[in-house]
């Protein structure tokens, strides 16, 4: 059977890395006894797949994990509720589904995310949010190895302030996400706060994920929706 | 009467529908922006919302059945109409027409709402209005604080006044019924008193040490517990977490219910760097709370270069580094572990220092603590450690001066309370089948040294290694069973989730059946797609029996330990192996398809000679030659790495009273095997700092002058001192010179007093001296499996050890 979940990972989980949330769930199914389908080869491995890593210290309401039992059939919403009884706090099934044979992985679906960007208020800021968006390039060093800077501008599908309170912004923007094109939200930030001609605190920033799109015609849309996912009406 | 008939009336019709869905936090904040709620009650809302949201959580942990979701978003919009008169109706008027029907409920009802008396009727809106009942503006503050603020209000209307006192019992009683069913205070469940560390995590390195949380982690309710513990062990997370005793004395305390033990780790450079800017102090890893709100804190000593993170630690905390600058207020500060079998240079640090095996002294302190605090504490620290000075394994420094001849020669301990024994036996668990095991290990989050169950097989080891001090203070040896350590090994497993296994021991080949115990546990591991992995086998054709089978399943890299490179030294140091069975040894290893091993030798032991040297550069060129001499032709060429460490004699062994060589010395011995093995092809070397072996020296047999050094260095800077990257030479050359302490690791005198010599692990002196008579004699002395060796123990009331030396030869 092929499983989808969509999961959350907040509060003090948010200080774990990507491959520590591997860990976390590769123990998960060992200790809830589902038989995985294994790796062929020399060192087999359980085949947990993740629809895309996440920053550490960024929060999320929808990360997506992916993997196949050999016989198990445990419903989704049990699957869910046997979950949630062992994972660490701050991690949390939010949904399960089954998903068709063939499918396509849902990795390769990816296409955006949407995040809420929480920032310290300024001034400002609608003008640097249109001024920002408005720009035909933007050019940015995607990573210290590779110097050549590019332009992101094509990878920003949408950004605006969400709300503004005396000392908070909210953003959302919806970035390309995925093998093919990818934008980590920080980079944008970073550019954004360059354009306003103001100086980036990582430490004051939140990120927190709200949704992984795919393509569906020229419409994005949630990843369960793109993958036949099997919806169970909640109770 | 119109709000109550109104809250009926909602609940009849907010059946969930399929048009009853819930907004998500993104639409809830665009919802209240479009309503113009004004931006502060936003913030309220926002934090409202976090609060609910965790106690929801809390309890559907517990298997109570909560909407996580519903209760976030209806909290987040629970107060939209604030600004108008009857808030809660016109709020939920508001939802209710744009289809949110469940959440409309709640915020019809969250003003007049009463708890219920059972948590069996707990619903969404309860979390709602308890995370309501705990904020302040838009912070968090805890129930009680926020309903100081309702009293303050009401203070001028008496007849309010009786009426919230009513209302606010029974929240009480509701919160109480909470925090037993969750086994965390309220605060802690809503997050009232998680430490404002949480944007100062996001700059430094690998913020996951700070955290906690792990599957297996142990949460109370501080208000329920009679002693408060911290186990605390002077390095950073990953190291402490690979480290089996925690997982053992933390559960085994965490047990008791009027216990509760949590972790304290020295925070790395860069995490102690922020919490100096940020006035934090060292925080217990569970409840975030300040260590000197602790009753006990417990170090454990492993190892000598982590003494100035212990004197780091406690400046963190706020505590005076010395016993006699602390006062009652402050938390009792305890130390064991191998290196409190010479407690002397910290001892002027601890109240108390516990000597031997933790699982039996530990809990008798700790009961006997809760015995005197409720008994009301009379005589305070004093009258404690009076009374525990009469327990087994337990040492009080201030009952004890050290007494120097003027040239500054260490003349012995005198006691200054009558009763303090003039001896401390450690304490021994005589049978380890009764001893306490781990079944549910906290399992770490982010990676660290070791991540995998671990179990214990056997303690003690009877090979009687002269330099190894852990081979004379674990003794006896003590067993597991076999069914004991499978069914161990099968709950961690089941507990853990963990694809990895180890069996621990300082000699695992030793263990009796050990052949029959590692192919159950391989069959067992290989169905379950788990592997074992077995380390400190003796490398010798039993031992191979195990590797072949093991190898089937996952190869592993392979160690030989001859520790010496001649068979004069080895008999020295009484490792008995041959070269031989060295080279036996490395033709097993090539016919089951090894191509890569790995030597351990030590230089620097007493009497080594130039020869000893060379011999380990023959051995290993002769290893080489073999395992190439088998090879086929296009088999990768057969590698060897040499490694190897500097000798630091250690307290209560036979080579305690030899000086260490001089660090010069030392490096120029490693210098010269680095040329000379690296003349061989196939061989890389690699070798240890000798300026941080020479420190490890002097701190090992130091006495209580050391701590002047200790503080000192710590004053200049050191730390980490067994991290490369930490560790600075120079500022522990200063710090000696500062503190007019000897830098230098010399011998002992024979028949002087040692400074640890009032700790006893059970080997008699006697003995000792016997040990290092025969090894500079080069008499080896047999494996006390096959006859006793009179160590001084006496374990198995067994007396042919006169006889053996007899027959033996050498001195008895």
């Amino acid at each position: 059977m092929r499983y989808l979940i969509r999961f959350e990972k907040k509060d003090r989980m948010i200080y774990i890395s990507h491959l520590d949330v591997q860990r976390v769930f590769h123990r998960a199914v060992k200790r809830l006894s589902i038989d995985l389908k294994y790796s062929k080869g020399f060192n087999p491995h359980p085949k947990l797949s993740f629809a895309q890593p996440l920053s550490l210290g960024h929060s999320s309401t929808s990360e997506y994990l992916e993997f196949e039992t050999e016989k198990d059939t445990t419903p989704p919403a049990l699957l869910k509720e046997r979950f949630n009884t062992i994972l660490p706090r701050g991690i949390r099934i939010i949904d399960a589904w089954t998903l068709p044979y063939p499918g396509k992985s849902v990795s390769s679906l990816v296409a955006a995310a949407k995040y809420l960007i929480e920032i310290p208020f300024f001034y400002t800021y609608r003008e640097t949010t249109m001024e920002f968006f408005g720009r035909e390039r933007i050019m940015a060093e995607k990573s210290k190895k590779n110097s050549e800077p590019i332009n992101i501008r094509p990878m920003i599908i949408s950004l605006k302030p969400l709300m503004a309170n005396d000392n908070t912004i909210a953003l959302t923007s919806t970035l390309h996400c995925g093998s093919n094109s990818n934008l980590n939200p920080e980079l944008m930030l970073r550019c954004f706060y360059e354009c306003g001609g103001k100086a980036y605190d990582r430490d004051v920033v939140k990120f927190e994920r709200v949704a992984m799109l795919g393509w569906s015609g020229d419409e994005l849309t949630p990843l369960e929706y793109l993958c036949g996912a099997h919806t169970e009406r909640r109770t | 009467m119109t709000s109550n008939l109104f809250g009926m009336m909602s609940e009849i019709t907010t059946m969930p529908t399929l048009t009853d869905r819930i907004p998500t936090k993104e639409e809830c904040l665009s919802i209240l922006k479009t309503n113009g709620t004004p931006e502060h009650v936003i913030r309220h809302c926002l934090a409202v919302s976090n609060a609910s949201r965790l106690i929801g959580i809390a309890l559907s942990e517990t298997g109570v059945s909560l909407d996580t979701e519903l209760i976030t978003s209806a909290a987040l919009l629970h107060d939209i109409a604030r600004t108008e008169k009857d808030h809660a109706r016109v709020g939920a008027e508001l939802l209710r027409k744009q289809g949110f029907e469940r959440i409309a409920s709640i915020v019809s009802q969250h003003m007049e709402h009463k708890f219920p008396d059972s948590l069996a009727d707990v619903t969404e809106l309860d979390a709602v209005c308890l995370g309501d009942r705990v904020v302040r503006e838009n912070i968090c503050v805890g129930f009680e604080k926020r309903m100081e603020d309702v009293f303050a209000r009401f203070a001028h209307q008496p007849n309010a006044i009786a009426k919230i006192t009513a209302n606010i019992e029974r929240s009480r009683a509701f919160i109480r019924a909470v925090e037993e069913r969750v086994c965390r205070s309220m605060d802690e469940i809503c997050g009232a008193t998680v430490p404002k560390t949480d944007t100062l995590l996001l700059s430094v390195e690998k913020p996951g040490r700070y955290v906690g949380g792990e599957q297996n982690a142990v949460y109370k309710n501080p208000s329920t517990v009679s002693l408060r513990f911290g186990l605390a062990f002077p390095d950073m997370y990953e190291i402490a977490m690979s480290w089996m005793g925690m997982q053992v004395l933390y559960h085994m305390l965490n047990e008791r219910p009027q216990i509760w033990c949590e972790r304290v780790f020295a925070p790395a450079p860069d995490m102690a760097a922020v919490m100096k800017k940020n006035r934090l102090s060292l925080f217990a890893l569970e409840s975030g709370h300040p260590v000197k709100q602790l009753d006990i804190l417990g170090f454990t000593l492993q190892f000598e270069l982590s003494f100035t993170n212990v004197v780091h630690m406690l400046n963190q905390a706020g505590l005076a580094v010395r016993s006699a600058d602390r006062d009652e207020t402050d938390p009792l500060i305890i130390a064991g572990g191998p290196c409190a079998f010479n407690p002397e240079p910290l001892a002027e640090v601890f109240d108390l220092v516990a000597i031997g095996d933790g699982e039996e002294v530990l809990p008798e302190l700790c009961e006997l603590f809760i015995r005197m605090k409720n008994g009301g504490g009379q005589g305070g620290k004093k009258a404690f450690l009076k009374e525990a000075s009469l327990l087994e394994g337990v040492y009080i420094p201030s009952f004890y001066e050290p007494r120097y001849a003027e040239s500054g020669e260490f003349l012995g301990l005198k006691r200054t309370e009558t009763d303090a024994p003039p001896r401390i036996k450690k304490s021994v668990v005589s049978d380890l089948c009764k001893a306490f095991i781990p079944l549910n290990p906290i399992v770490p989050l982010i990676e660290t040294v070791h991540n995998r169950a671990a179990v214990e097989i056997f303690r003690g080891c009877t090979r009687g290694c002269r330099f190894c001090q852990a081979g004379m203070l674990y003794r006896p040896v003590r067993e597991r069973t076999q069914s004991m350590i499978q069914n161990s090994v099968e709950a961690q497993l089941a507990n853990t989730g963990y694809d990895e296994v180890s069996l621990l021991s300082l000699s695992t080949g030793d263990y009796s059946g050990v052949d029959v115990l590692v192919m159950r546990l391989m069959e067992y591991c290989a169905r379950e797609n788990v592997s074992l992995s077995v380390p400190s086998l003796r490398l010798d054709s039993f031992s191979f029996g195990i590797l072949r089978e093991l190898q089937k399943y996952k190869k592993s890299g392979l160690t030989f330990a001859p520790e010496a490179g001649s068979q004069r030294l080895r008999n020295v140091i009484n490792k008995t192996i041959t070269e031989e069975e060295i080279m036996t040894a490395v033709r097993e290893a090539v016919s089951l398809g090894w191509n890569h091993i790995k030597f351990y030798f030590m230089v620097g032991l007493p009497t080594e000679t130039q020869d000893d040297i060379d011999a380990i550069v023959s051995v290993s060129k002769c290893a080489v030659q073999t395992a190439r001499s088998m090879q086929k032709k296009g088999n990768r060429m057969f590698t060897l790495s040499v490694s190897v460490s500097n000798f630091v004699p250690k307290p209560h062994t036979p080579f305690q009273w030899v000086a260490q060589d001089s660090q010069e010395l030392l490096h120029e011995k490693n210098m010269y095997l680095k040329t000379q093995l690296n003349r061989i092809k196939g061989v890389s070397f690699r070798f240890h700092d000798t300026r941080g072996s020479h420190i490890e020296a002097l701190l090992a047999r130091g006495d209580r002058r050391m701590l002047s050094v200790i503080t000192r260095a710590a004053e200049l800077g050191c730390r980490f001192d067994s991290w490369s990257e930490h560790f600075r030479y120079e500022l522990w050359m200063q710090a000696f010179a500062d503190a007019g302490v000897s830098a230098e690791a010399a011998a002992f005198p024979i028949d002087g007093a040692l400074p640890w010599e009032h700790i006893s692990p059970g080997v008699h002196r006697a003995y000792l001296i016997s040990e290092w008579e025969r090894a500079r004699c080069e008499y080896v002395t047999r494996d006390c499996r096959e006859g006793c060796t009179g160590c001084g123990l006496n374990c198995r009331k067994d007396d042919s050890a006169g006889e053996y030396f007899i027959r033996a030869g050498g001195p008895v």
